[in-house]
């Protein structure tokens, strides 16, 4: 695989989406191939259904725990509404991989739908890559595995874009939990091949100037 | 990976935790003894330690104060056993009259004492820079700036600490707590747990000692100081004309900034890990041809004051900037390492990226914590709120810190004072004094009762205070990760709360399931009758145990846990449960009746008395019996 001095990824959900698990599959990966990383991580109370972000820094040159406003370079947004509230820590023309969901805030009279929360992502400056992980963990019976559909997906992206090479799916089936193997190693290749789909119909061309430029 | 998988590694790297990180080192370093009352952001510390116990043969325990847990792991000390105890800044303040003591009786063996501060208070009630307790308590205080160094600072300290035979406080914040980066791993040697207790005239802080050790205490303290310039964690490195001093984890931030800056040859960076008291050899030699000083530090100018006062000692005349560079307040960040960087080197260059944030076309709705899906707190809290409104009763709800506090916020709205551990009794004693024609209410954990409650509920017995008191008892330290409280049956054994209020003298006592609304509503009407016509104390314990604990239990055993539904046919779209109950499993559709979510839906069954005309129900038979016995 190609050197990694800086990849910046924030997380972005509802407390109890299972962030904090998708974060440590990430860098456990990444640690495996060679490749230290940070990771700061959202405990204590926020992780009570509240807005959750967490902040992934991959490279060897990174030092700093936190990833400033404008300076992520991918983001894995579990729920609509907390990828519209976190969508500015993206460089632009940073890849915004969301999972199309909406997680009310309860009492609050909300009255906003998928669609407007899409429509809000689609104006900014950012490549959008839509996918459907909790109707995918749903599905198959896994209901709280649709965070390891999402790292599928994170998987597939930098795969295509060339920073990740092959042999990553043989370090995730060491490192995914035993418990429910087989459904998440499936919810693990569907999350690769629906971020494929997506990446053909987006500017894949663009995104991979994207990477090249900035890796 | 966890501390746990990591046990039987002794070379290599892991990814922990700064937590996790302090704990390796701790073992490493053959701690003994570890003591801890939870409180974010330190609870992995000794969360981690107690998981692996019996593994390593360390004596590991929640305790249920900070001061109490200090004054074990002090003891061990004191008797020859290394020791760690860890809590969060307030927690210290809670520990601060033992903290104390211990600088003047000073340990036998390494006496590590963890304070994990909350710059930005993530998960606190105040921003509080615990450096400071260095200068009061002269003890010194040191801070890493990764996980990585965490380690192997933790495992210097110990020996550090025996050698010069006092405490030592590791401070750290959020960000290095809750940051999980690569660990180096090393040995981990078989513990000492067994001690000696040599009697000492040190140990007995009878005024005509204390004198005598008052002296000794300023004495040693002159030697850590001078010690501490060969800490070879303190680092001069690169070169220029400017000096930046960065303490503790602000380093981390400030060297990624001056390499995005491209400063490195502008330049000189001294790493300072000890921050108080700031070593004055490695100081003067750092400052040593440059023209100008920049402190970096988040929170209090401790680390800045001290560099002053050492230049003007010595007579070095140069600019010193620091603090005015920027706001006082919250944690550090890489924007904010570069702002104090440009400002004070006068530099035009930035990390280049688009700062474009305009307003955004959509209103994106705050999302606080809430009660979790099954929380026997929303159902106790929807019937108050109800009951009040229905009753018209006035009342001043003097709250507490815990999942409960979340009851300030809508719907619910049943908290008006939150302020430090066990505040709440305790400000009720007040309001009952003053206060006219209002019903005062505290409410408090169970952890939380018995970490500081309990002097202020023998208090209001005593003084015969008309408050209600409700004890909510989800049998566990909730909020903080799931530590075990003395309520927590292990084995079966726990403190029963009612046993202690009864013994206390509290005549008006009665458990209560807060699942039961019809319960709910008597008990607490009949409480409030009680202080009001008899003058005295009443206390409602609400019994039920945290959702998470039952339904980590039942997916544990295996127990099929069916997902509630709306019949559409019955439900009239009144709102009550997405509304008032808000539940996050429950949402409303766009015809406002309402529906459950399947992924957020636990099969509590919490929602069912709720609905006025019955529509909500199990998605297909069951037998919510069956499983009452996870609950209790």
């Amino acid at each position: 695989m190609r050197q990694v001095r800086e990849l910046n990824v924030i997380i972005a959900g509802v407390g109890g989406q299972g962030q904090l698990f998708l974060s440590r599959i990430i860098t456990e990966t990444f640690l495996r191939l060679g490749v230290p990383s940070l990771v700061a991580e959202t405990h204590g109370m926020s992780q009570r259904g509240g807005s959750v972000v967490v902040h992934v820094r991959i490279g060897n040159e990174v030092r700093a725990p936190t990833i400033p406003q404008k300076l992520a370079d991918v983001m894995i947004g579990m729920e609509l509404i907390e990828a519209a509230r976190y969508v500015d820590y993206l460089r632009d023309r940073g890849v915004a991989i969301v999972n199309e969901k909406v997680i009310v805030p309860p009492g609050q009279n909300v009255k906003l739908r998928d669609t407007d929360l899409l429509a809000y992502l689609k104006e900014k400056p950012v490549e959008l890559l839509t996918i459907k992980s909790s109707q995918r963990a749903v599905s198959l019976g896994a209901p709280l595995s649709a965070n390891v559909h999402m790292f599928g997906a994170f998987i597939g992206l930098l795969e295509s874009v060339e920073i990740l090479g092959s042999g990553v799916d043989e370090v995730v089936k060491d490192i995914l939990p035993r418990r429910l193997l087989d459904k998440n190693l499936l919810l693990y290749k569907l999350g690769k091949e629906d971020v494929e789909k997506e990446l053909n119909k987006a500017r894949a061309e663009e995104i991979k100037k994207f990477f090249a430029k900035n890796y | 990976m966890s501390l746990r998988r990591t046990l039987g590694i002794f070379s290599g790297k892991a990814l922990l935790l700064g937590n996790e990180a302090i704990a390796r080192g701790a073992l490493e370093a053959g701690v003994g003894v570890a003591a801890a009352y939870p409180g974010t952001p330190s609870s992995e510390i000794i969360g981690s330690l107690s998981e692996v116990a019996s593994d390593v043969g360390v004596y590991v325990e929640w305790s249920t104060n900070e001061k109490v847990a200090f004054e074990l792991s002090w003891a061990a000390a004191l008797s020859g056993v290394r020791a760690i105890t860890a809590m969060k800044h307030v927690g210290l303040n809670v520990a601060a009259d033992a903290l104390m003591s211990s600088a003047y009786t000073g340990v036998e063996e390494g006496f590590v004492i963890v304070s994990a501060d909350d710059p930005s208070m993530w998960s606190s009630q105040n921003e509080q820079d615990n450096r400071l307790y260095g200068l009061i308590s002269y003890i010194p205080v040191f801070e890493p700036d990764n996980p990585g160094e965490a380690k192997e600072l933790t495992k210097a300290l110990f020996d550090f600490s025996a050698r010069v035979k006092h405490p030592v406080i590791l401070r750290t914040t959020t960000r290095l707590s809750h940051t999980r980066g690569p660990v180096e791993l090393g040995p981990i040697p078989k513990p000492k747990t067994s001690g000696f207790f040599n009697p000492s005239p040190a140990h007995v802080l009878a005024p005509s000692n204390a004198r005598v050790r008052r002296l000794e205490l300023l004495k040693k303290f002159e030697l850590i100081h001078r010690e501490l310039s060969s800490l070879s964690f303190n680092k001069i490195y690169g070169d220029g004309r400017a000096l930046v001093v960065a303490a503790g984890l602000s380093h981390a931030y400030v060297s990624e900034a001056i390499s995005k800056l491209g400063l490195e040859d502008r330049v000189r960076v001294l790493k300072l890990v000890s921050v108080y008291p700031v070593p004055e050899e490695i100081l003067v030699k750092a400052v040593d041809g440059v023209d100008r000083v920049v402190v970096i530090e988040e929170l209090e100018p401790l680390v800045e004051t001290q560099v002053r006062a050492v230049l003007h000692k010595k007579g070095v005349g140069v600019e010193v900037v620091g603090r005015e560079l920027s706001e006082r307040a919250y944690e550090m960040s890489l924007d904010r390492a570069e702002a104090i960087l440009r400002r004070a080197l006068n530099i035009s260059t930035a990390i280049s990226r688009s700062v474009a944030t305009e307003k955004p076309s959509i209103s994106i709705p705050p999302r606080p914590p809430v009660f979790c899906s099954g929380c026997p707190y929303r159902p106790l809290f929807f019937e108050l709120r109800r009951t009040i409104n229905q009753q018209k009763i006035k009342a001043v709800f003097s709250g507490d810190i815990g999942c409960y506090t979340l009851a300030y916020y809508p719907p619910y709205k049943l908290q008006d004072t939150c302020v430090e551990m066990g505040g709440s009794i305790g400000l009720a004693n007040g309001f009952s004094v003053v206060l006219r024609d209002v019903v005062v209410i505290s409410v408090i954990g169970d952890s939380t009762f018995y970490h500081a409650g309990i002097p202020a509920l023998v208090n209001s017995v005593y003084n015969q205070h008309p408050q209600v008191v409700i004890v909510l008892d989800n049998m566990v330290t909730a909020m903080t990760g799931h530590q075990p409280s003395p309520a927590t049956r292990v084995d079966g054994r726990y403190v029963p709360i009612e046993n202690v209020i009864r013994g206390i003298g509290v005549d008006f006592v009665s458990v209560v399931d807060p699942y039961d609304l019809a319960s709910v509503r008597r008990e607490f009407l009949r409480a409030v009758e009680y202080v009001r016509s008899e003058k005295k104390t009443a206390v409602l314990v609400f019994r039920r145990k945290c959702a998470l604990v039952a339904l980590d239990e039942m997916r544990e055993a295996e127990e099929e846990i069916v997902p509630y539904i709306v019949d559409l046919a019955k439900c009239v779209g009144c709102g009550i449960c997405y509304n008032f109950f808000a539940c996050p499993a429950i949402t409303s559709r766009e015809d406002r009746r309402a529906s459950v979510d399947p992924e957020l839906c636990v099969g509590c069954g919490a929602c069912v008395p709720v609905c006025p005309v019955r529509a909500i129900q199990p998605s297909k038979p069951m037998d919510l019996s069956k499983t009452l016995k996870y609950w209790f």
